[in-house]
């Protein structure tokens, strides 16, 4: 047993110094990318936010995450989201919360993807514009 | 004669004082046991309390130490079960005693316990929850607005995925991994699941082992090692963070094999490298803002939904890392956000500011963001339609 230990840490330590670069990497688990995510404004007639990104395939679910716009420090989930898909892109729709938004500050949001195969990709950032 | 004419005025006036106090709320603040992230997560809550005027700067200086108040504005009573089942229900009647307006629940131990015995009631008090990582596997709840009408609370998200994918990517010869909870802690067991889901859908071996209390740990452990265990992946478990993760690690460092855990704080039970949460006072603000919007009553309980909070912060433990032989690269040294070397931790800005306590603010500075707060969670209310469609993900997920 002791044998194995020895080499156990070796390899853990081996290990650990590539999780470091991992980490780094922003916990890139899939290798698929949300790429172009934008935000497309305020949709007045649903009373939604909009945002899109570059259509993944095989996509299993959305999570989308907001901060800052004066109300948080911490990334909230946005639930309710509705998601369709046209010209290549994925639209989620959301409702809008920013009735009281603190004037001067913007919202941060954040997509992740999580692909029928259970990977998921890292998170994508987008600012209100 | 003056005296008995004081007297008679003063007995006069006392059916109106009693009035006055019965008509302040009262709540109860419980949470299962001790531990310093839940005294920032309480103190961001009365922090809250104070800037709304319930307590005054006074009153919030002495609740710190958690003594029970007869407050001008608001009664407020405290509990600590000492991670202890008996305890716990113990100090969930007394809160009950004070026929409460709300409680406050810290853990999913005692928010279960609250909820249980709350649902029955006719004129139920309001259960605010926070400190819960699964309220769905726990069974406080189906989803963010499918749960019963007098609870709603901040869930804190895991990520178990995360690791999971983190430990395969760097470990790929892995394939049989070991975790280990408490079988009266619901939050590990539902972590625990968690794992074993992600990570038999990743297929890999899950052995879990349920312990009845720390004295089983180690032989627990030895168990799992013994079985081919190549990792540990621990859930949040807040009987076993307290007193089992530092013994699962110390045999995790004996024998070699990593242990990952999903707190940034477990570098301090001993972890090398950890990843996870950390936002213990936004939680407790969050959890203020919504306590304080119900007492005002500018919110409907039923109406709001549960809300879900993340956050992602590195933490190293040098001195552990140096024990083990282990090195690690100075770039996530540099990102990381708690450092611990010569036993002394070290913070980032942003994690320091999140571990704050007694920050209040002024009620003008913060009406603004507090109405943008609450016009997230009308965004985010348990509309019909909601509902519904809640209902409806659940019923196609069964199917």
């Amino acid at each position: 047993m002791k044998n194995r230990s020895v080499v156990s840490i070796i390899r853990t330590a081996l290990a650990l110094i590539c999780l470091s670069s991992y980490l780094i990497q922003a916990q890139d688990n899939s290798g698929a990318t949300i790429a172009n995510l934008t935000f497309d404004g305020t949709d007045p007639d649903s009373n939604t936010m909009v945002v899109s990104w570059d259509t993944i395939a095989n996509t299993d679910s959305v999570k989308l995450q907001v901060k800052g716009g004066g109300i948080t420090d911490s990334w909230m989930s946005v639930d309710g989201l509705f998601i369709s898909n046209a010209g290549g892109r994925t639209i989620a729709n959301f409702q809008d919360m920013s009735t009281y938004q603190v004037s001067g500050t913007i919202y941060r949001f954040r997509v992740k993807v999580t692909l029928q195969d259970g990977s998921s990709t890292p998170w994508a950032y987008v600012d209100q514009s | 004669m003056r005296k008995h004419l004081l007297a008679l005025l003063l007995l006069a006036l006392l059916p109106l004082a009693v009035a006055q106090a019965q008509d302040n709320p009262t709540i109860a603040i419980l949470r299962f046991g001790d531990l310093p992230t839940y005294d920032v997560t309480e103190g961001a809550i009365l922090d809250v309390l104070e800037s709304y005027g319930f307590i005054s700067a006074e009153e919030n200086a002495s609740l710190h130490s958690r003594q029970d108040l007869e407050g001008d504005n608001i009664h407020i009573v405290f509990g600590s079960a000492n991670f202890d089942l008996p305890t716990a229900s113990l100090m969930l009647e007394n809160a009950l005693d004070y026929e409460p307006d709300a409680l406050i629940t810290l853990t999913t131990t005692v928010t279960q316990m609250a909820v249980n015995a709350t649902s029955d009631m006719e004129d139920p008090p309001a259960v605010f929850f926070t400190s819960v990582y699964n309220p769905y596997a726990a069974g406080l709840a189906q989803s963010p607005c499918l749960k019963p009408d007098h609870v709603t609370g901040a869930v804190s998200s895991t990520p178990y995925q995360d690791i999971l994918y983190l430990m395969l990517q760097h470990y790929p010869e892995i394939d049989t991994i070991g975790t280990l909870y408490d079988s009266s802690e619901a939050a590990g067991m539902a972590g625990a699941e968690e794992i074993r889901q992600i990570g038999e859908a990743l297929g890999l071996t899950v052995l879990d082992a349920a312990i009845a209390g720390v004295d089983e740990v180690v032989l627990a452990a030895e168990g799992l090692i013994d079985r081919g265990v190549e990792a540990f992946v621990m859930p949040i478990d807040l009987r076993m963070d307290a007193t089992g993760l530092p013994l699962v690690i110390n045999l995790g460092s004996e024998y070699g094999i990593p242990v990952f855990h999903p707190a940034l704080f477990s570098i301090e039970s001993g972890a090398a490298l950890s990843f996870g949460f950390y936002n213990y006072y936004a939680q407790g603000e969050n959890l203020g803002r919504i306590l304080a919007a119900y007492l005002n009553g500018d919110i409907d309980i039923a109406r709001t939904a549960i809300i879900e909070q993340s956050s992602e912060a590195i933490g190293v433990n040098l001195d552990m890392a140096e024990d083990q032989g282990i090195e690690i690269a100075p770039d996530i040294i540099e990102q990381a956000d708690a450092v611990i070397e010569g036993g002394e931790t070290t913070l980032s800005e942003r994690v320091q500011h999140e571990m704050r306590t007694a920050d209040v603010v002024p009620l003008e500075d913060r009406q603004l963001g507090d109405a943008g707060f609450l016009s997230f969670l009308e965004s985010q209310s348990c509309s019909p339609e909601r509902i519904a469609a809640e209902q409806a993900e659940l019923d196609a997920q069964a199917g």
